[in-house]
């Protein structure tokens, strides 16, 4: 624990923040500055496919679309009907 | 159960939201008031606690009474915070703390045979502790009797949170989100995004995590345990982050934010950014209100250790009573200790990390996070078997 780093609620993309591209990383086998902006987008991407982000990520504008929301609502409200004879109580609610 | 039961959405959540945008602002927080109020009383009767567990709103109307007299400085404060603490021993440890002092129940003379946990106790405890202290140091500011009564009162967050903080919520509560149709958009595919994790991947776990008992332990080949207990720590990230996500969209649907719990915590690579990541709202409390009242990282190293041990053994002790929860409080104490010592013996780093050894750093997390998940799923004697078993064959 460090009182000084406090962590972000914002969900800024710390993990992923890249470092910059130095000759030593671009001397290596794998660009880690490539690898983490690529994490980055990632995770942007999920972040905002499950509404923790306000906007989508670079080049995935059309996540934004009703068409595409409706798409995605189909999808998860198919899981839950799929998978919701199986359900157990929430671990937290016991705490 | 609470939020995949249809009563939540029909009952409370639908309803409420509406009418909360639609009433005068002065009105909203009494929306609050009484949809939380209805919300407590309904599933302690129904899921927790019975009679006697819904008779406890009284704590809630009894607290927000109780807080009109919180003054900066004042020794009502600090009777706030003792009688919040008293209030959560009685409930959650008064057998643990007794069979400690006298042993079985059988031999238990303060045994309480009827014994039960008020919905959400754990979590409306923080918010009154957070509450008094703020209001001690004059960070915070006192609000009218509805609004606080609608914070401790908020069903959304008030059975598992996110902890939420008065200073944020107050603002949320007197101006709400206004744009009726970007909030239901983002706070139902929260919702539902919530809904198919603990369906579709939480609960799918419960196959694996079912045979996390002595008498399974005991038959299973060696190869199996670490399965069964790597699919505890998924089931209990995806439920847990699934239960942060309909609450978090619930809230959004009144048009207000409340605080974020998880932000990819597996994806971290030391044991310091995995707990700033995961139940993200439980880290700040803990360092608000026991770290850095405690000294926190401004003494002398072995001081620091100690309160990262202290910090975390509560943290462990307030997920459950039972020594389990105290052994593995202090596993994660004693890594985010060892992990400290490790950043100062090694100092700044002059060089970005290489790709082998950002893996191995995340993998070393991933496997010590996962290791303790066996004291928080099994009681310790199960658990202790379990790691003999898995270590040693």
């Amino acid at each position: 624990m460090n009182e000084v780093q406090q962590p972000n609620p914002e969900l800024e993309p710390d993990v992923a923040s890249p470092p910059p591209s130095t000759p030593e990383t671009r001397r290596s086998l794998f660009d880690i500055s490539k690898i983490s902006a690529g994490l980055c987008w990632i995770k942007h991407f999920f972040d905002y496919l499950s509404a923790s982000r306000e906007e989508p990520p670079p080049g995935a504008d059309f996540l934004a679309s009703p068409l595409w929301l409706g798409v995605w609502w189909g999808l998860m409200i198919g899981l839950i009907l799929l998978f919701c004879g199986q359900t157990s109580k929430f671990i937290y609610i016991d705490f | 159960m609470i939020f995949n039961t249809f009563a939540y959405f029909i009952l409370f959540l639908v309803p409420a939201a509406i009418l909360f945008r639609l009433v005068r602002p002065a009105a909203q927080p009494w929306v609050c008031i009484a949809f939380g109020a209805s919300f407590f009383i309904f599933f302690s009767l129904t899921q927790v606690g019975g009679a006697f567990g819904a008779a406890c709103i009284v704590i809630f109307i009894w607290e927000t009474i109780f807080s009109r007299f919180y003054k900066q400085g004042s020794l009502l404060c600090l009777v706030g915070i003792a009688q919040t603490v008293v209030f959560l021993i009685i409930f959650k440890y008064w057998n643990f703390l007794t069979g400690l002092a006298f042993g079985a129940p059988q031999h238990n003379p303060f045994y309480w045979a009827g014994a039960f946990l008020p919905l959400g106790i754990s979590f409306f405890t923080f918010e009154f502790i957070h509450y008094a202290v703020d209001r001690y140091r004059g960070t915070t500011a006192p609000g009218k009797f509805s609004e606080y009564m609608a914070f401790i009162l908020f069903f959304p967050t008030m059975v598992a949170g996110p902890i939420k903080r008065y200073q944020t919520f107050l603002p949320s509560l007197r101006e709400p989100s206004l744009e009726w149709a970007g909030d239901w958009r983002m706070g139902m595919t929260r919702i539902l995004v919530g809904l198919a994790k603990k369906f579709a991947i939480a609960d799918l776990m419960t196959a694996f995590t079912n045979h996390l008992n002595h008498a399974d332990i005991a038959k299973a080949q060696r190869w199996v345990l670490p399965i069964w207990l790597l699919a505890y720590g998924i089931k209990i990230y995806f439920d847990f982050s699934a239960y942060s996500d309909i609450a978090i969209g619930s809230a959004r649907l009144f048009g207000m934010k409340v605080p974020e719990n998880f932000d990819w915590p597996y994806a971290r690579t030391n044991i310091a950014e995995f707990w700033k990541h995961w139940h993200i709202s439980l880290y700040r409390w803990l360092l608000d209100y026991v770290f850095i009242p405690l000294g926190g990282s401004r003494c002398r190293p072995p001081r620091v250790l100690v309160n990262l041990l202290l910090t975390m053994f509560l943290s462990g002790l307030w997920h459950g009573a039972g020594l389990n929860f105290v052994v593995w409080g202090l596993w994660h104490g004693l890594l985010l200790a060892v992990h400290r010592a490790w950043s100062k013996w090694r100092g700044k780093r002059e060089e970005p990390p290489s790709a082998v050894g950002i893996i191995a750093a995340w993998a070393i997390t991933f496997l010590t996070v996962n290791l303790g998940w066996a004291f928080f799923c099994m009681d310790l004697p199960t658990a202790s078997f379990f790691l003999k078993r898995l270590f040693l064959g």
